[in-house]
């Protein structure tokens, strides 16, 4: 979770009612019994840990870690040398761009629908994303996440939600260090409860879905308003 | 603490490191709660550079010398894509491949022990279990990318520095389910666990879970979770320790995380054979909290929830 957004963002139509209360099933402790399903291999079972050690950590962590010392002992006495693949190139593939991952990893956009929640510089308590869509408009990137802004911040994503689109733009050039401009939280009027998700990109309209009902809603990514 | 450090202390020359480096990461040698230096992990960012990297690293060896302390990093690449080639980079859409991302890691590596250290870095290569598919293929893919970063530092004789996995885990990232397949295996692969023998550093958050002390039971969390999955993510499995995050204390209205924490060791000193967990320290974004005001929020809640921990590190995480 990253938070970034506390100055400058506009949030539009969102309001704020009380958090729900939740409680604990009966059938927690059935649950936890169950092993992992369809586990690859006998290692798959999810292992506690062992009993705890004078050290005051249990013995199979203070193995873990072990295993981590028995790579930096067996460093001991090698020369020290520079990484010997860190020229390689990232997934960007043009002359130019290799020539620049000698020093730069190379980043890369990928355009349309993406299954991230977390596409953008806010927070669970400031939004709760769902996907994104994200493309080339008017000589920048713009990044629009789908989801919606939690009525209890304290909740976070345990919050219902007012649905909305968190809007920003980046440069169009991926590794520029700068350039971001966030244009805030757009919703509807009225803005209705649930999230957004969305389904669709076409012709420069974004078909969102709300969730609990499968009302389509419409957004226009020029103009950044919500054509319905 | 400072104490403590100086008992604990690593010799990098007489490498005689396999007990004191697992005390240093105990939670034990109780003295002083006094609060660590700061230490900083990173968003790492679509601009970024193996220069920079380079760079960071060789400045945390300098603060390490310089304090007379080790070191937690934590560098954040993001949600891993669903192919398991690569990460989307952290709250962005700008994709890198696991090559970079371990040369990258490799390079922060090769910073801190260019430039002579005389303690040494816990390096935690992190992502998170966000995006559409989170299982036990992509939790292997990540294994092998820790396993593969610790391997060419041990060839490279960077003996400063130890490498570990580290996830971002948050309820409202995925099911509990989903995340649990990541690090133990399902039918899709084998998961963290079949290619990394390293520690799991959860740097998440516990959305959605009590923030009242003094429960002792399970309860609910967002998105489905328990109070029980979020203590096996950061304590209860083998591999798992945690630099949780403390970015909120109430403030802005926004959840007391100090009190989930603390709520959910308190769960586990009551209800798990491994008892309490001990905290590598929390992880702090300088933004509703200063690292100072985390790290005080985090211990005095421990403390009223009667599961007081001597952290040894407290963390900050920034694209700086």
């Amino acid at each position: 979770m990253k938070t970034a957004i506390a100055a400058g963002v506009t949030v539009l139509c969102v309001a704020g009612v009380a958090g729900v209360a939740v409680g604990v099933p009966s059938v927690m402790a059935a649950q936890r019994s169950a092993p992992a399903s369809g586990a690859a291999s006998a290692s798959a079972a999810p292992a506690q840990a062992g009993p705890v050690s004078e050290a005051g950590w249990p013995a199979s962590k203070t193995a873990a870690m072990a295993s981590e010392n028995e790579l930096r002992a067996a460093a001991a006495g090698k020369p020290v040398v520079p990484p010997t693949g860190a020229g390689q190139p990232g997934a960007t593939g043009t002359g130019t761009e290799q020539q620049a991952a000698a020093v730069a990893p190379g980043s890369a956009y990928t355009a349309g629908i993406l299954p991230l929640t977390d596409g953008g510089p806010f927070s669970s308590a400031q939004f709760v994303g769902v996907n994104v869509w994200n493309g080339p408009v008017g000589g920048r990137w713009e990044v629009i996440q789908a989801g919606g802004a939690p009525t209890n911040g304290a909740l976070g994503s345990a919050s219902p939600a007012k649905a909305g689109l968190f809007v920003y733009t980046e440069s169009a050039d991926p590794s520029a260090t700068s350039g971001r401009q966030v244009t805030g939280i757009l919703a509807p009027s009225p803005d209705p409860a649930g999230t957004f998700t969305v389904t669709k990109a076409s012709g420069g309209t974004l078909t969102l879905i709300l969730s609990g009902s499968g009302t389509p809603y419409y957004f226009d990514v020029a103009t950044g308003k919500f054509t319905r | 603490m400072g104490t403590a450090r100086k008992a604990l202390g690593i010799s990098v020359a007489g490498f005689t490191v396999l007990a004191s480096f697992a005390a240093m990461n105990s939670g034990q040698a109780a003295l002083a709660a006094s609060r660590p230096p700061t230490e900083f992990s990173y968003y790492v960012a679509p601009g970024d550079t193996y220069a920079r990297a380079q760079n960071l690293g060789c400045q945390q060896a300098e603060f390490d010398n310089s304090h007379a302390v080790d070191s937690f990093v934590t560098l954040d690449f993001g949600a891993q894509r669903s192919d398991g080639a690569g990460t989307y980079l952290p709250s962005t859409t700008a994709f890198w491949r696991n090559s970079s991302i371990e040369a990258y890691s490799l390079r922060f590596a090769y910073g801190y022990q260019s430039c002579k250290p005389r303690h040494a870095m816990l390096l935690g290569i992190g992502t998170s279990n966000d995006g559409s598919v989170t299982d036990g293929k992509l939790g292997a893919d990540w294994g092998k990318v820790v396993s593969v970063v610790g391997g060419d530092a041990s060839r490279d004789g960077y003996r400063a520095v130890a490498i570990q996995g580290a996830v971002d885990a948050e309820p409202g990232f995925g099911p509990f389910p989903h995340f649990q397949g990541w690090e133990w295996g399902d039918k899709s692969g084998g998961g963290y666990v079949s290619t990394s023998k390293s520690l799991l550093n959860d740097f998440g958050s516990a959305d959605g879970c009590p923030q009242s002390l003094g429960r002792s039971s399970d309860g609910m969390c967002g998105n489905g979770w328990t109070t029980e999955d979020e203590y096996d993510a950061v304590w209860g499995w083998k591999p798992n320790e945690a630099t949780p995050e403390i970015y909120f204390n109430g403030c802005r209205g926004y959840a007391e995380q100090a009190n989930q924490w603390a709520d959910i060791s308190d769960y586990g000193k009551h209800n798990q054979k491994q008892g309490k967990v001990l905290f590598v320290g929390p992880l702090d974004q300088g933004n509703c909290l200063s690292a100072s005001a985390a790290w005080s929020a985090f211990d005095a809640a421990l403390g009223r929830d009667g599961v007081s921990d001597s952290m040894k590190f407290s963390t900050q995480i920034t694209t700086k």
